[in-house]
């Protein structure tokens, strides 16, 4: 289990690309992320973290998302 | 054959662009996701039969977020003749998952490739017909901007066509199971989809036994593919997808992208990003609230206000007729208004921006706003801008125009109704007449000013203490609302507010708001009409409705004076100040953490997965229009609300109950008998609690509802002794007569009365001033000499500045909101203090009473329209009446209890009460608790 947290897009660092292997979490949240275009297989890079060192920018199928680190600590990555 | 077409598509993919290029309105449009809140209809141009429906952009068909509920109930229930897909061509895989969802619901889909041009860019091409021939449906491209193929798709839409077969996207496993569902059922492939998915509302109404057979089905495909049904079936569509568009698109398109990228690589920067942002939002306050925006506040209230509407109305209904001077200038006035509409159309009939029409109020500005500014330039620059205007108005008045290139379409002509609507087309001949008639009108009126109606006192009293006072104070605004709506739009166009909320969103998350909530509490420090105003950019509901509450908590720039009265009559302005603004900050947080646990607001956490658009040089006319609608929402409240209000306010200060007319404005103590003080009277004792059961500060407070600065008003006038006669702040020009006689009071007994804050909560601005320190040193010196004198209109921001150095922030703050030291305050403050009415404890409870409880009738007016909903209006007004309360007794209670040492039942109820705060704040989420 906390080998697999190590593996979310939370821990990625900033600058790097990775391919979501599993999306956690359950209703809303997770049909958001699954809505978004974050679905199983989907590359990813981490672009840059707010000043303020909270939500996270990455770019998925061609344009910039935003989402909290908490959010992103649900996308477990290959 | 009436028809009913849907437009849905993402959020920002255009899809208001493209409904007012098909409808000809104008609604607005932003580089955000999510301005669409409601949804919106019009007829296609030319096609009056056809009518298009504007919905909110979503994301997908999922019942969760409140967009995508409306959208989804109106596809499924109302069932559009026919849905146009907007889908944003430059990012076709993500807008393509919500396509696929639109063609399983079994109704006419149409896509419409947008931005078409910007996809194309640098030798890309989108291969519309292999699109259409995958989806099944028909493909259009076109640019709402640059008016690409928008005539192909009106004629597209004219034309019927059925529903088509939607395409297979899904692994094996989940089609066939979809189609034994839809066999059972006989329903739509979206509803097969959303019931294997488990979802309520398409479940609803089904037996045990079946729904346990579609969960044994979901059981089996989840088996199979080893992985849970949602992601199944979200992962299938994008799969599909991917292979579509490597099918469709070919080549280019990365420019943009990168474009985006490397100005985001500055602007939210982990380090310089804040400074950025502040900075910029500096600017917009400097330009909006401290220079071009006083400058036209002032004018609207000196000289609009003054002379030129006041003299008219003098003129109209009173003895002495308006002076040539003021006459002209209320006639130019009066027909730039009436002429505004149509030059507008007349402006875009002939191919030209509406932009234009800002070189005709520029004259005026330079004119009556600063003409100390530019020395012998500005008779150039005069010169000029009249050559512009004269050639601006020639070319309205020679070219013929053509319909392709307005905006408006060819619908209503003719000198009627429309010459006052922005809708239609002006043609040269009606434009001519209008101009005629216009002018005619307008001079018409305008000398009525002359005609000396001797009317009854009442009459007169009703119109210019009533209406022209109260309207006139909130319609001064207007130029400062102006402005700030036009950066704000401006900001929003580009796409930085985006980002804005990507900046901020650590800090809202603690109340559990979103960076999205802070754009309008900032605002909301300068009005906080434009801040509740502001909140339209928050997509989600629950949110929006909280900014909402809580964006009034923040002192607005007209709860200034209130402050600084207080200041004076506690004699600790600095200590005052920080306490308002320290309540106001915790206000909102505290009262954000009882809202979130509160029933309605219990939604628990939100997800704040954002795209953040690509930026874009922002177009005049999208930022005009927005800032435009934002003026007029504006200006309709002050025309009836307002109205209505200070009308009723002056009648019950005016009359007592027997309806005898008082005549407050030559008899200043009549007022204790009016209806006013009588209600007063009986509300007081509710005051009683919190230390201040008096009648006077009750009335104050009501007064206050009309406008904030009236509390300072209304003081003046209910302490003054009959020698002392009060000042109220409303009158200007009463103002400025009985200035010299004011100066006698004792002001040095109270110095730095207005807001000398050392250390406040505006701490960044003054980190900022701080940062640019060795710039601001090395300025100040040469322009401190233009500034010197007190009467400047506009305090000189660089002599502001320098005076942050010396550990005084009244400049600044006087800079920044307008607050003066102002004889007025300490006169009014020296009466308070001679009446005793009030001891440093109930003054501050008055003051935290006031700050915080329901906002002027305009902000109230803002609330009532962005709640859309009578019964949050009130909800949203008695929360924070009752918080207010909360507030205030808290502080007058426990502050007696520390002074006296006395406990009684005042203290009592007040432990009692500040418990159950206690309670609604550390209680357990109720939703988490589920």
């Amino acid at each position: 289990m906390k080998e697999q947290e190590n593996h979310s897009l939370r821990n990625m660092g900033t600058g790097k690309s990775g391919v979501v292997a599993q999306v956690k979490g359950q209703g809303a949240l997770r049909q958001r992320i699954l809505d978004m275009g974050l679905t199983k297989g989907t590359e990813v890079t981490v672009r840059k973290v707010a000043p303020l060192g909270d939500p996270i920018e990455v770019t998925v199928r061609g344009y910039e998302l935003s989402l909290r680190k908490a959010e992103a600590a649900c996308i477990l990555m290959v | 054959m009436k028809r009913r077409i849907a437009l849905v598509g993402n959020p920002n993919s255009g899809k208001t662009s493209l409904f007012n290029e098909l409808t000809g309105a104008n609604q607005y449009v932003g580089n955000w996701p999510g301005v669409t809140v409601e949804r919106k209809s019009g007829r296609l141009k030319e096609h009056e039969e056809v009518e298009l429906v504007d919905l909110p952009g979503i994301y997908s068909l999922s019942p969760y977020s409140p967009e995508e509920v409306i959208t989804r109930k109106y596809l499924l229930e109302e069932k559009p003749d026919m849905i146009v897909d907007v889908v944003d061509a430059t990012n076709l895989e993500r807008n393509l998952y919500l396509t696929t969802q639109l063609l399983e619901a079994g109704l006419p889909v149409l896509v419409a490739l947008n931005m078409i041009d910007l996809a194309e860019q640098g030798g890309g091409n989108v291969d519309a017909e292999e699109l259409s021939r995958r989806l099944g449906c028909p493909v259009v491209k076109v640019s709402a901007l640059q008016h690409i193929g928008l005539r192909e798709l009106t004629t597209a839409l004219l034309c019927a066509f059925p529903a088509a077969p939607t395409p297979l996207v899904y692994k094996r496993s989940v089609e066939s199971a979809v189609r034994e569902i839809r066999d059972e059922y006989g329903c739509t492939k979206l509803q097969a989809v959303k019931m294997l998915e488990g979802d309520e509302q398409a479940l609803k109404g089904l037996s045990v036994s079946q729904l346990h057979l579609i969960e044994e089905r979901r059981l089996k495909i989840e088996e199979e593919e080893k992985d849970d049904i949602a992601s199944v079936i979200a992962s299938g569509r994008y799969d599909a997808i991917c292979s579509f568009v490597r099918e469709v698109r070919k080549g280019g398109a990365a420019g943009r992208e990168s474009f985006s990228q490397r100005v985001d690589r500055v602007l939210t920067h982990r380090v310089w990003g804040l400074g950025i942002f502040i900075l910029v939002m500096w600017a917009i306050y400097y330009i909006s609230i401290g220079t071009v925006g006083s400058w036209g506040t002032d004018w609207a209230n000196d000289v609009l206000f003054g002379p030129v509407v006041g003299g008219w109305l003098d003129g109209f209904v009173g003895t002495e007729p308006i002076g040539a001077e003021s006459l002209t200038m209320f006639c130019a006035m009066l027909s730039m208004c009436l002429l505004f509409p149509v030059t507008l159309r007349r402006l875009h009939d002939i191919g030209l921006n509406g932009s234009w029409l800002y070189l005709a109020i520029a004259p005026f500005l330079l004119e009556y706003m600063c003409p100390h500014l530019l020395g012998w330039l500005h008779v150039v620059v005069m010169n000029t801008l009249y050559v512009v205007n004269a050639l601006l108005l020639l070319a309205c008045l020679s070219f013929r125009g053509s319909v392709h290139t307005n905006r408006y379409g060819d619908v209503p002509k003719g000198v009627c109704w429309h010459m006052f609507s922005l809708d239609g087309r002006a043609g040269r001949t009606e434009y001519i007449i209008h101009i005629v008639l216009l002018s005619a009108l307008s001079v018409g009126i305008a000398l009525l000013g002359r005609v000396g109606l001797d009317c009854s006192d009442q009459l007169r009293s009703l119109m210019s203490d009533g209406i022209v006072a109260g309207v006139g104070a909130v319609l001064g605004f207007l130029p400062q609302m102006a402005v700030l709506f036009l950066l704000l739009s401006l900001l929003e166009d580009c796409g930085y507010m985006a980002r804005v909320a990507f900046m901020m969103d650590r800090i809202f998350r603690t109340i559990g708001l979103s960076g999205k909530s802070f754009i309008p509490l900032l605002v909301s420090m300068g009005c906080g009409v434009p801040g509740v105003m502001a909140t339209r950019t928050i997509e989600n509901e629950k949110d929006r409705r909280m900014t909402i509450m809580l964006t009034t908590f923040v002192p607005c720039g007209a709860k200034l004076p209130i402050i600084a009265l207080i200041g004076a009559v506690v004699g600790q302005g600095s200590i005052t100040a920080t306490i308002a603004y320290f309540a106001g900050i915790a206000s909102v947080i505290l009262g954000g953490l009882i809202l979130r646990k509160t029933h309605m607001f219990a939604g628990g956490y939100t997800p704040f997965v954002m795209e953040l658009p690509a930026y874009h040089v922002p177009r005049g006319t999208n930022i005009n229009l927005r800032a435009m609608e934002r003026c007029k929402a504006f200006v309709r409240k002050a025309g009836t609300i307002i109205f209505l209000a200070s009308a009723l306010i002056w009648f019950a200060s005016n009359y007592d109950w027997s309806l005898r007319f008082l005549n407050t404005a030559e008899h200043e103590d009549a007022v204790e008998q009016s209806m006013l003080a009588d209600v007063g009277h009986r509300f007081a004792p509710l005051f009683a609690p919190l230390g201040w059961g008096d009648w006077k500060p009750a009335v104050a407070t009501v007064t206050g509802l009309v406008a904030k600065e009236n509390v300072v008003g209304t003081f003046g006038v209910l302490y003054a002794t009959t020698e002392q006669k009060g000042i109220r702040s409303s009158d200007h020009a009463e103002l400025a007569d009985n200035g010299s006689s004011v100066e006698e009071e004792p002001e040095d007994e109270f110095p730095n009365t207005a807001l000398s804050l050392k250390c406040n909560a505006l701490t960044a601005l003054s980190m900022l001033a701080c940062s640019v320190d060795p710039a601001v040193r090395a300025a100040t010196p040469s322009s401190e000499p233009a500034e010197d004198d007190d009467d400047a209109q506009a305090p000189g921001f660089l002599s502001s500045l320098g005076q942050v150095f010396h550990g005084d922030f009244s400049g600044i703050a006087a800079y920044f909101f307008g607050v003066e030291e102002d004889e007025e305050t300490s006169g009014v403050a020296a009466e308070i203090k001679t009446a005793g009415a009030f001891s440093s404890l109930s003054a501050l409870s008055f003051m935290l009473f006031n700050l915080l409880c329901a906002p002027c009738f305009a902000a109230c007016g803002a609330i009532r329209r962005e709640m859309n909903s009578g019964l949050w209006t009130w909800f949203a007004i008695g929360y924070m009446c009752v918080w207010a309360y909360v507030v205030a007794m808290l502080v007058y209670q426990i502050g007696a209890w520390v002074q006296t040492g006395l406990f009684a039942t005042g203290q009592m109820s007040a432990c009692a009460v500040g418990l159950v705060v206690l309670y609604m704040l550390l209680r357990r989420n109720p939703r988490k608790a589920q």
